[in-house]
């Protein structure tokens, strides 16, 4: 794990990688989700940190952002870099509810929402999720090995594969 | 006016700067005697302005973003809105609720988690802090601003800054970065507190602070 090296896939950011040797990683997700697509042939992977599960139709500066544009960017990026689309390995992570109180309405599923929007932009592409960790009220952080396909979850207490 | 006239951050960047000083100052002095009259042992709390800083550079700012904090949330709202936010490792937290207790900072060492009396302890400090920097806000302003009760969350630092992000759905804000310092019988203990105000509050705050430095 020592020489592998960490790309970060900040807030509303989308990352590639073809090195074996890399790990992507998303840091403590609360609502926001990460999904990763992977080529095991290719091993070309690619991970997106969801906020939001739409953005309205307003053409926002960073489509990355929203599940409805930034899951078809992901894709395009895969099939792009060579990825066929009938080997495409989904898995995903995050969506749950941290703050309880003060928040209006419209923005207290939005752990949920973002869930719910991911999985439907893939349903959308008919890519199935093949691994995912989503709900309950943790942060995690997600992180991808791009030479083994691994995704591997980790919140304050515990580790896991999906 | 050009816009860059009008940018008050431009123009006047060390006269607002001194502003935003003196209400750290002063928020923190009566936070400490607010403090002092509750405890048993005063308890002073200092605050450096570091600067205004996007939201998305935090995580990494406390160092490991995985790492646990105690993040002490008021949102505040009126005439301006937007968050609050006090943060502590959780090793701090738990030598910050000793000397709260009038206890040295490493009482009870063993006990590595929060139970109810400490949160409400850190929830009640967080209260204060925030309420003695929003009066000084308001007084200087002459903006009415209102406080909500404080939630705590215990998470890693990268989850604490993200929520706080996604509530506001915006990654162009600006946040206050205080170091904010808790000291007492001779121990110092630090944590941040920011002042992240929504976008369109920040400009009528500046707008106010621009006035004011104008007369």
């Amino acid at each position: 794990m020592t020489d592998q090296h960490l790309v970060h896939v900040g807030f509303g950011e989308m990352r590639f990688s073809t090195d074996p040797e890399d790990v992507l990683v998303a840091f403590g997700l609360g609502s926001c989700v990460a999904l990763s697509l992977y080529d095991p042939l290719k091993k070309l992977a690619g991970v997106i940190h969801i906020v939001l599960p739409t953005d309205e139709g307003r053409n926002n500066p960073l489509p990355t952002k929203y599940a409805d544009k930034g899951i078809r960017l992901l894709y395009d990026g895969m099939i792009e870099q060579g990825a066929r689309k009938s080997r495409l390995i989904a898995k995903m992570a995050g969506g749950s509810s941290i703050f309880k109180h003060n928040y209006p309405v419209s923005k207290m599923e939005i752990g949920a929402r973002n869930v719910e929007a991911v999985l439907e932009a893939l349903q959308g592409l008919k890519i199935k999720v093949s691994g995912q960790d989503t709900g309950g009220k943790c942060g995690r952080t997600f992180r991808f090995f791009v030479g083994s396909g691994k995704a591997v979850v980790r919140t304050l207490s515990e580790q896991k594969e999906i | 006016m050009s816009p860059e006239e009008r940018d008050p951050f431009a123009i006047h960047g060390d006269a607002i700067n001194r502003v935003w000083k003196k209400i750290v100052d002063l928020g923190c002095r009566n936070a400490s005697q607010a403090l002092h009259s509750m405890l048993s042992t005063p308890l002073e709390m200092t605050g450096i302005v570091i600067a205004f800083m996007p939201l998305s550079k935090i995580p990494f700012l406390a160092g490991d973003p995985e790492g646990q904090v105690a993040g002490i949330r008021l949102l505040f709202s009126g005439e301006v809105s937007g968050h609050m936010l006090l943060l502590f490792p959780q090793e701090t937290c738990l030598q910050l609720v000793n000397l709260l207790m009038g206890q040295p900072p490493e009482a009870g060492q063993g006990s590595s988690s929060l139970g109810e009396v400490e949160i409400s302890a850190l929830a009640e400090l967080g209260n204060i802090t925030s309420s003695n920097f929003i009066k000084e806000l308001a007084n200087f302003t002459n903006l009415h601003i209102s406080l909500t009760p404080p939630e705590i969350l215990l998470e890693m630092t990268a989850t604490v800054m993200q929520e706080t992000l996604t509530t506001l759905s915006a990654t162009t804000n600006k946040v206050l970065t205080i170091e904010a310092t808790f000291s007492s019988m001779g121990y110092h203990l630090e944590g941040y507190f920011f002042f992240i105000p929504d976008p369109p509050s920040l400009d009528i705050i500046m707008e106010k602070f621009w006035e004011i430095l104008a007369r």
